[in-house]
């Protein structure tokens, strides 16, 4: 009498076929990830090393002068400059604005849905509506700041035409908060534990110190994943610069991404351009590194 | 035979136009890929996804001729039996290295537009003439307290292409074209100085506009919105400013002011359209056919006709002796204007396409910085057009004319 239930070779194919299928399904976006990002990073990579000539590609190979020349230019460094700076002031101002519409919302018993849409509405709206809504906002003769500036006693502005408040005026826009940050975080909220509120509502830990030592640390993990993907936009910064001021004035308001565009479409320099572009990877690699070292959530 | 055309280009007259076309070579099939305004031809070049003709200003043609990007037409002119009704000044100046790289669309002279209801209104009866009189009459059209000020000043992009014209009035320019075809900068020029002097003395004064960071086309919807009372443009955009629903008896032309050279000067620009080099030999041919046939005697009548259905064309510079301009049904105010700046009229500094961005940021950097050293400014935006973009520029000339 056998005990064989299933013959050695139909065993095999079975294996084959589990071991293949997943492949299978996650092989085309491996590829295209493949084609679309890696291989024009190293396509990037392989241009900025030379004087790249349009019309008989690549141009004739120069090493790393194009990223000598770069790190020589002032204007290249003015453009890190206010990179760092529409970080800063990107993380000050609007960072924080969902966690508390989020925490609002998670409060609010009636009307949530109504709150919900109306945050989630201003996403639609495209960057060039806004910027004129904000232009005229900021207008320096006739707009609504300096209308209240004045209210109270100040003096006018002129908002994007000065350098050291243009920067200001294109990341204040973000204060609205809204999109689609608010229900991630609501979600995590309502995810958290019921049980562990009634475990501190017992021990008597209410109001802030329950959202302080309960809500945010059990919702720490997507904070962290939001700041990281938070400062890879904000050192990537392009539309906003480059609609409300094109870069200006005097170049206060041009980011490092606003400089590469510069130097792609205007000096029609892509070795120049592409290396910018490589410096660019490396310092978002680097800071987001440091921030998954500092991140503890996962391994708490 | 594919093109780039832009939603605002797509007219009723230039689809009637393209059937006109079709009907008389059906054998050759016109694409139109709708791309959005300033769609960069260079970068889609790099890509191989560009058209197969362009259309581009006068000063950026050197860049695709020198660049090996756009195909030499020498062959098809020899042959090409309606070149002896263009102005033979306005062909070769899209000649590069002793070869024809492009055909001429059209031509216009810089004016000063001004808006002739503010000036009436703040007791002004003649435009500017000189630069004094420019910052005087400004100071009298610039009123905050109605969001309107004097003149628009061109500060956040293409600075360096108003510039000129200041450069020039003070008496110099930005570089010098050599015998042989190379670029000599010449940023150092005095009257580059007082240039920025007199740039200066308009942003102190306040009577510019107030966002300094103003782009070109907004710039310009700000004069048919009645804000601006005087800006630079072309004199082929009367019709831009009208239907952007402005008053036609309300726009007002002149000359530009004359500067401390005592001397009237002005710019001379225009369109061209060219072949890319990277086309096939009978897609070239297709394309040979249509530039031909958009500036065929036929057509630029058939252009003229369509413009004064719509009120009247712009002043003309004629680019072909044989045409009946008096079908565009010209405003003479305006034409009589034109026709006085066209001999003081000159072509954008030499090398403009190659060099106009080191002229935009020095610019930028000292006229906006009253405490910036011009000629310093000035000198290392030299030294780094002249390493980055000249050196390379002049030495393709030397090599393509051997």
């Amino acid at each position: 009498m056998s005990t064989k239930t299933k013959p050695p070779a139909k065993l095999g194919g079975l294996r084959f076929k589990n071991a293949v299928t997943p492949w299978l399904f996650i092989l085309p976006g491996l590829v295209f990830t493949f084609i679309f990002r890696y291989y024009t990073t190293f396509q990037a990579f392989w241009i900025s090393l030379h004087d790249y000539d349009v019309a008989e590609p690549p141009g004739d190979f120069i090493g790393f002068e194009n990223y000598i020349a770069l790190f020589k230019n002032a204007d290249f460094w003015s453009a890190w400059k206010n990179t760092l700076i529409f970080t800063v002031l990107s993380l000050l101002i609007t960072f924080f604005i969902p966690i508390i519409q989020a925490l609002f919302l998670n409060e609010v018993r009636r009307g949530r849905g109504m709150f919900t849409t109306l945050y989630l509405i201003p996403t639609m709206i495209p960057l060039s509506i806004n910027v004129i809504i904000w232009k005229w906002i900021f207008n320096p003769n006739y707009g609504l700041a300096n209308a209240i500036v004045t209210f109270f006693g100040g003096e006018p502005q002129t908002w994007y035409s000065d350098p050291t408040l243009t920067k200001l005026c294109i990341i204040l826009p973000g204060i609205l908060g809204g999109g689609f940050s608010v229900l991630m975080y609501l979600s995590a909220i309502m995810g958290v534990d019921r049980d562990i509120y009634e475990a501190a509502d017992i021990d008597g830990c209410y109001g802030f110190k329950r959202l302080w030592y309960i809500t945010l640390p059990n919702i720490r993990f997507l904070i962290m994943i939001q700041m990281i993907l938070a400062v890879i936009g904000a050192m990537q910064i392009l539309d906003q610069p480059l609609q409300y001021t094109t870069g200006g004035p005097n170049g206060a308001s041009t980011s490092i991404a606003l400089h590469i565009n510069n130097l792609m479409v205007e000096n029609v320099n892509y070795g120049k351009a592409a290396a910018s572009g490589v410096i660019l990877l490396v310092v978002i690699a680097i800071i987001t590194a440091v921030e998954m070292k500092l991140d503890k959530s996962e391994k708490k | 035979m594919t093109r780039w055309v832009t939603a605002s280009s797509q007219t009723e007259a230039g689809q009637r136009r393209e059937e006109r076309f079709q009907e008389k070579y059906p054998n050759i099939k016109l694409n139109n890929v709708i791309v959005a305004e300033g769609t960069d031809y260079i970068t889609a070049f790099a890509s191989g996804t560009n058209p197969d003709i362009g259309a581009v200003g006068q000063p950026d043609m050197a860049k695709y001729a020198y660049g090996g990007m756009a195909l030499a037409l020498d062959d098809y002119m020899a042959t090409w039996d309606e070149r002896e009704h263009f102005e033979q000044a306005i062909l070769d100046n899209f000649k590069y290295n002793g070869k024809y790289y492009a055909l001429a669309s059209d031509s216009y002279t810089m004016q000063l537009f001004y808006n002739k209801a503010l000036f009436a209104e703040a007791g002004i009866e003649n435009p500017p003439a000189t630069w004094d009189e420019l910052l005087e009459t400004a100071k009298k059209l610039t009123k905050p307290e109605k969001g309107q000020w004097g003149m628009n000043l061109l500060l956040s992009q293409w600075q360096n292409w108003w510039f000129e014209y200041f450069v020039w009035q003070a008496g110099g320019d930005l570089t010098k074209e050599n015998d042989d075809g190379t670029i000599e900068l010449t940023f150092d020029d005095p009257a580059v100085e007082t240039a920025i002097d007199f740039y200066r003395e308009l942003i102190a004064a306040d009577v510019i506009q107030p966002d300094l960071t103003l782009d070109y086309e907004n710039m310009q919807n700000e004069f048919s919105a009645g804000h601006a009372a005087m800006t630079l443009i072309g004199s082929g955009d009367i019709t831009r400013f009208t239907q952007q629903g402005m008053n036609i008896d309300d726009i007002g032309i002149a000359e530009l002011p004359v500067g401390p050279s005592g001397e009237k000067v002005t710019q001379l620009g225009g369109n061209c359209g060219f072949i890319f080099s990277n086309v096939s030999d009978e897609v070239a041919d297709a394309a040979w056919t249509w530039l031909t046939f958009e500036r065929s005697k036929e057509e630029t009548e058939q252009g003229l006709k369509d413009a004064a259905d719509l009120g009247g064309a712009s002043p003309q510079i004629v680019i072909r002796d044989d045409v009946d301009v008096s079908l565009g049904n010209v405003n003479p105010e305006y034409q009589a204007v034109v026709d006085a700046s066209i001999p003081h009229a000159r072509l954008e500094y030499y090398g403009k396409g190659i060099v106009g961005t080191y002229v935009d940021k020095a610019v930028e950097k000292t006229a906006l910085d009253p405490d910036a050293d011009v000629k310093a400014v000035f000198q290392e935006q030299q030294e780094l057009a002249q390493s980055e973009a000249v050196d390379s520029y002049n030495q393709d000339i030397l090599e393509s004319g051997k």
